[in-house]
């Protein structure tokens, strides 16, 4: 890793860079919650990460629907490696210290379109943080990308993710090569 | 050590409890076929399998599972992936499909250089895993080694085996299109999978624009109409988890109810074949050493025939294990070639690209193969200087939801976005033939050994400067293709894999003309011990690029035949 970037990305996402001096807090001010680790506590707010990265739109239920928290939480648990958990963590205790920053107030507290703007945002973080890191073999992740990977693949791995968004049948029967497809129609789930 | 093994304790009444007419090591592919055809000639038969029993149809505990129901929705946790790194680079290991592969420290082996040995101890072998491409090998491959001087020449010709490829593809149900291609025979096939729209285009253009590029639906052992009892095929695209419809080719759904029909077959599941018991007076095998591996348990069992079928590399360790005044380093190893001249394929250059078209088409269903363009190198009138032999290629064209723009937009935009379908992309894997070399090896640990008192494998093999020199050609012709039919956003598919990961482990036990130079012979009959036959993958004197599995079936087959008939004018 290119020591340069790794640097950059201690400071973006080192939890102490954000601290705001305690004397300024007020009662009415949005403490930044400061985890360590996860706990069935965050599903509300993992679950509004993912709601806000897939919505509820028209027919089809969101990515809270499909109970992405608690998903987020059991495939950081099991299925990443140490460093991808503290990008995780890390990155939800960055996320707080983003709303108390802006909004002096929880992501929860957000209103929709805030939720939204605050991720875009630090989508865009992530984006330039990837591009930073070109050419390199082993790239590291942004928080984002963890959160959004996982909302994807935790929505469309759902029975309400593959049912409803997309097209999911378990025995095909039959295999047809070439059907005709209309713009926006949807596709198999598997 | 050598005289111990020689004098066994044979109790004579255990010794009549535990005598058949034929003992198969191993049910997997090769084994469930020596068990079918053994017993069909009426021999009462033991087949021998160190793993568990698993039933076709009751044991698929996944097979009807839905992607919710998996805690991990299929992805294996880190801890699974951590202690066992050679396993886990199985692209078919998943939460799915875990039970059916042996974890990397229930079988530990020696890697003098980076082997991954992918398993599966089970009844049924690795056939409930495989993913069941079956083309036929040509004389091209059968007289390479003869013609270039490398390794031996097989003992036999593509005539030799094509009445028995014929025999085995009846049975086993393999869908696929007559392609009248010489590199890859047609066979007696089902009817053939449909290639969807954008590998249609590509055939035709690639036929355009070149004289040696034939697109053709992989030739499958899926069954595409109802066929002895079993399928058709449903096209879910889950076989290795098992197949609820026995729509595939597997010794569960096949061939070991073939063999219990009989009324001739026993089974015996948790019995590691430990090595052959060597017979000085009759100079032939006596039977098989087994460890039972709940009791730990010593025991003998005798035969006049032993087909030895535990997949390439075990087959060799006990061969290898097998040793006795006559044969003090290895079994039927006079030739000193035992062990020797491990192969497997090479598939570490493949290309893929985007295509603009066909957005008004897609298809339905999971069709559980793909496309394969046949060996186009070194062929006909194509000759290259950098390499000898050449190489397949796995296609396949397919439209997934999204677009690249899914990377960098959030709500509603992503959830419409990755609700629709994207652009269809093709790509191209090649699957490169391996020369034999001698010094590709595998040997007995010096000093360790397993639960069941074997001796660990040793393992030494490594790609050489003919096989690299391929991957460059796979992957810039395989651009060129992708240009020439004007696809976009064209890469090379970023591949590193191992020797051993392609799971075509072939070699070890070579057959050959002369017992000089060669485990086996013309018959897989092993020079110096007649009635032992070894007709896995251990067999192959070179290895071709086609998938070698249906060459494995068709060579027991014709060796049971054979075995059956000296047997019967009493020569063995
Ligand atoms: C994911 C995957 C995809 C594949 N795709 C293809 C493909 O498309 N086409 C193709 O041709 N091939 C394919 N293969 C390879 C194919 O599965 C093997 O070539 C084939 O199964 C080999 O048959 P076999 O009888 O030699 O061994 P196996 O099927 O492995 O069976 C060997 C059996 O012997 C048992 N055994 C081992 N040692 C002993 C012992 N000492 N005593 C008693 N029993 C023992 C084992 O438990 C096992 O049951 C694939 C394999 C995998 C895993
Ligand atoms: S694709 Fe066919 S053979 Fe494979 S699991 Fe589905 S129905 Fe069975």
């Amino acid at each position: 890793m290119k020591r340069n970037v790794f640097l950059k990305r201690v400071s973006l996402l080192g939890s102490g860079t954000f601290l705001i001096p305690a004397g300024l807090l007020s009662s009415c001010t949005y403490t930044a919650k400061i985890r360590t680790g996860l706990t069935t506590n965050d599903i509300p707010l993992l679950d509004e990460i993912g709601e806000t990265i897939i919505p509820s739109t028209g027919g089809t239920l969101g990515a809270k629907a499909s109970n992405i928290g608690a998903y987020m939480i059991l495939m950081v648990a099991d299925c990443f490696k140490p460093e991808d958990q503290h990008i995780f963590v890390d990155g939800l205790n960055d996320l707080d210290q983003h709303c108390a920053v802006k909004y002096n107030r929880s992501f929860l507290d957000l209103k929709t379109t805030q939720k939204l703007e605050l991720l875009e945002q630090i989508q865009l973080e992530a984006i330039a943080f990837g591009t930073e890191q070109e050419g390199i073999e082993k790239l590291i992740p942004h928080y984002f990308d963890l959160f959004k990977s996982l909302t994807i693949s935790g929505y469309f791995t759902s029975e309400i993710g593959a049912t409803q968004a997309r097209n999911y049948l378990p025995v095909p029967g039959k295999f047809e090569a070439c059907i005709p497809y209309q713009e926006g129609g949807r596709p198999w789930a598997t | 050590m050598n005289s111990s093994k020689d004098s066994i304790n044979i109790n004579t009444k255990g010794a009549k409890e535990n005598t058949y007419d034929a003992i198969v090591i191993g049910s997997g592919i090769s084994g469930g076929w020596a068990a079918k055809e053994l017993c069909e000639k009426g021999l009462k038969t033991l087949v021998l399998e160190r793993g568990r029993m698993v039933e076709h149809l009751k044991d698929y505990p996944t097979a009807n599972m839905h992607p919710w129901e998996f805690q991990h929705r299929g992805t294996l946790p880190q801890k699974i992936t951590e202690e066992n790194p050679v396993i886990s680079r199985c692209y078919a290991y998943s939460e799915a499909t875990e039970h059916f592969f042996v974890k990397d420290k229930e079988h530990p082996y020696e890697q003098t250089k980076p082997f991954d040995w992918i398993k599966g101890y089970q009844v049924g072998g690795k056939s409930l895993m495989w993913a069941r491409w079956t083309q036929r090998w040509s004389d091209l491959d059968f007289e390479a080694n003869g013609k270039e001087g490398i390794g031996v020449d097989w003992p036999i010709r593509y005539k030799d085996i094509a009445p028995w490829y014929s025999y085995v593809e009846k049975f086993a149900g393999i869908s696929g299109n007559k392609d009248g291609l010489p590199q890859i025979p047609d066979g007696e096939f089902l009817p053939p999978m449909e290639m969807n729209c954008l590998e249609k285009h590509v055939k035709e253009v690639l036929a355009k624009k070149y004289d040696d590029r034939h697109l053709v639906i992989s030739r499958t052992a899926n069954l595409t109409a109802r066929h002895h009892g079993r399928g058709p095929c449903q096209y879910r695209s889950l076989c290795n988890r098992g197949c609820p419809f026995g729509g595939y080719f597997s010794s569960n759904s096949a061939t070991l109810p073939a063999a219990e029909k009989t009324g001739n077959y026993t089974i015996r599941p948790f019995s590691v074949v430990h090595s052959i018991i060597y017979d000085e007076k009759t100079q032939k095998a006596l039977g098989v050493r087994v460890i039972d591996t709940n009791t730990k348990e010593s025991r003998a069992y005798f035969a006049k025939i032993i087909f030895v079928n535990a997949s390439t590399m075990n087959s060799t360790l006990l061969l290898l294990n097998s040793t006795s005044s006559r044969f003090p380093n290895g079994f039927g190893n006079d030739s000193g070639e035992l062990g020797h001249n491990l192969m497997d394929h090479n598939y570490n250059g493949g290309v893929r690209g985007e295509f603009e078209g066909f957005m008004d088409k897609y298809y339905s269903g999971r069709r559980p193969t793909g496309t394969y363009m046949p060996r186009f190198r070194n062929f006909g009138k194509d000759k290259q200087t950098s390499f000898k032999r050449g190489y397949a290629y796995a296609c396949g064209g397919s439209r997934n939801a999204g677009t690249d723009l899914s990377k960098t937009i959030i709500g509603n935009d992503l959830k419409d976005n990755l609700t629709a379908l994207g652009p269809w992309k093709f790509s191209l894997n090649g699957m490169g033939e391996c020369l034999p070399y001698h010094e590709n090896k595998v040997t007995l640990s010096k000093n360790k050994t397993d639960d069941w008192d074997m001796p660990l494998l040793n393992i030494d093999a490594e790609f050489k400067e003919n096989e690299l020199s391929m991957v460059e050609d796979m992957i810039n012709s395989g651009i060129d293709m992708l240009e020439q039919a004007n696809f976009k956003n064209i890469e090379v598919i970023p591949k590193n894999r191992n020797f051993g990961l392609n799971i075509h482990e072939m070699g070890t036990a070579r057959m050959g003309k002369d017992p000089k130079t060669s485990v086996l012979n013309s018959h897989n009959q092993v020079w110096g011990a007649k009635n032992v036959f070894v007709t896995d993958g251990a067999c192959m004197t070179s290895s071709a690029c086609q998938n070698p599995s249906l060459t494995y079936m068709a060579l027991t087959a014709r060796a049971v035949d054979y075995a059956v008939n000296e047997l019967k004018k009493r020569n063995l």
